[in-house]
């Protein structure tokens, strides 16, 4: 058997749907089990349907650009496992240098690779990074509850210590997205004074709604500007 | 001499709840993650042999089972209970982190609480679906917008998604209301010296860093805890509870005080 015959096969796409139906599942209960928590910890409908109408809207165009990853990885991999993993655990850097690392191993080309290479793809894409979610089980849960006893005896420095994390976060993730290139940090300050401009139109206008989608207009926003300074800055 | 028994501490009801349930659903899921390619291999016999597989995989176990072990340091205190929700469904920093992010500044509530963590499972459960009906969509849509999807301007767009995210949502994070009616005047003065950190390690081994960004998150994490800890010592960073948690506050130290009283009248 070739290599795309597998990797296009209808057995894998009926694995593939039923799996991620059964994901999509697990997210319509999780979010359920949310808005039950939700109303009763007292949090109004008004106040959580805002939640859901932000991230729906903020999430469309980051979910649009993994899906242009997919058509980098379906090359490698066929659609159905592409599509699996895209939607599951991975990211697409992730799953572009497991499948590439697979294929040198073997000293292997798409053009002469059998079936056999597409099985060891498949484990070698899997095994890693199902890890990691396998260590969440044992480390999760005594993780967040030691973070939330941080300062627990004083009141004020209990609120201080839990924003520590955030800050710190940003601080590790902001600085090659501003020192990687001139590109990205143009498009960091554009987005940000779209968000600045935005935010004040809803203050000056009273409209409301604008904060909804303040998110995604800076990110529309600036990824467009991205392709202009790229094309002025070459 | 008997060991005294160490006593757990409490825990909310509701963050046991939520930790057990997303036990539950991460078994459900890594057997959904094994299955696919198990049943593929065993019908088509291509099973293969498990030395070859780590002997291939193992600069990606190298890699990545550290790195992700690490980041969740940085991870778990802001998603807290939906962190296995969050990787199940993956693209946790390009998409669940800032989800999350936005989801507690749009609530108001503080980190830390369950009200946050129960709007930031709500968030990462719409953002998780969102990525699942898109990306159906882009595998239907594959054939008639290959070529808009693989055209140049795209390409750039997508590859700056991060620093578009991150501008508008680290905006946000400047103010001195951090939720739940607490204010915090000077915190980020403490993000001083470790930004400094950052970039010049940046600019210095740029090649490793996103590579190692989740060991520098534990390192970013110490550095910002122990200065803001020595800066609010030194009553340089300035904490205003809302009223409420004020006179808790106080009547917390007055009752230490009473008890202190109380244990040196007994002496």
């Amino acid at each position: 058997m070739s290599y795309q015959e597998v990797s296009e096969s209808s057995l894998l796409y009926v694995l593939v749907i039923v799996s991620l139906l059964i994901i999509a599942a697990i997210c319509v209960y999780y979010l359920l089990l949310c808005m039950r928590k939700a109303k009763e910890m007292g949090i109004s409908k008004q106040k959580v349907n805002e939640i859901i109408k932000s991230t729906a809207i903020f999430s469309i165009v980051p979910s649009i650009a993994i899906a242009i990853g997919l058509v980098t990885l379906v090359i490698v991999i066929g659609i159905p496992y592409a599509w699996f993993r895209l939607s599951v655990i991975g990211s697409v850097s992730y799953e572009l240098m497991a499948s590439n690392m697979a294929l040198s191993a073997l000293k292997l080309d798409l053009a002469n690779a059998d079936a056999d290479a597409f099985g060891l793809i498949m484990w070698v894409m899997c095994v890693p990074i199902t890890s990691t979610v396998l260590a969440n089980i044992f480390v999760c849960k005594p993780m967040h509850l030691g973070t939330m006893r941080v300062g627990s005896g004083d009141k004020k420095w209990g609120a201080l210590s839990q924003t520590t994390f955030m800050t710190a976060l940003l601080v590790v993730l902001i600085v090659p997205m501003i020192f990687g290139g001139l590109v990205g940090l143009l498009t960091f300050v554009t987005s940000a004074l779209i968000a600045v401009v935005v935010s004040m139109l809803a203050k000056k206008t009273g409209a409301k709604w604008m904060n909804d989608f303040i998110l995604a207009i800076c990110l529309i926003g600036a990824m467009g500007m991205s392709i202009v300074y790229t094309n002025l800055l070459g | 001499m008997k060991k005294e028994k160490k006593t757990k501490p409490y825990v909310e009801p509701y963050f046991e709840e939520m930790h057990r349930k997303g036990i539950i659903l991460t078994i459900i899921s890594l057997i959904l993650f094994v299955g696919v390619p198990t049943i593929t291999c065993i019908v088509y016999d291509i099973m293969p042999n498990f030395g070859t597989v780590i002997a291939t995989g193992i600069g990606l176990i190298a890699i990545f089972v550290p790195t992700g072990i690490a980041e969740m340091f940085g991870e778990v205190p802001i998603m807290g209970s939906s962190y296995y929700l969050a990787c199940l469904t993956g693209n946790i920093l390009n998409l669940k982190l800032p989800s999350a992010i936005n989801a507690i500044k749009v609530s108001g509530f503080k980190q830390g609480t369950k009200e946050a963590d129960v709007v930031v499972g709500i968030a990462i459960a719409v953002s998780s679906l969102i990525t699942l009906v898109i990306l159906a969509l882009g595998v239907i849509l594959l054939m008639p917008l290959e070529s808009f999807m693989t055209s140049e301007a795209i390409g750039i767009a997508a590859s700056n998604v991060l620093p578009a995210l991150f501008g508008c949502l680290v905006l946000g994070f400047i103010g001195n209301d951090v939720g739940g009616g607490i204010i915090i005047k000077g915190r980020l003065k403490a993000a001083i010296v470790p930004f400094i950190f950052f970039i010049v390690l940046y600019l210095l081994i740029s090649d490793l860093y996103e590579a190692f960004e989740g060991f520098l998150m534990i390192i970013g994490i110490g550095m910002v805890y122990l200065i803001t800890k020595k800066m609010y010592k030194a009553g340089k960073i300035e904490v205003i509870l809302p009223e409420s948690d004020s006179m808790e506050a106080a009547a917390e130290i007055f009752e230490a005080e009473l008890a202190g009283e109380e244990n040196k009248e007994e002496l």
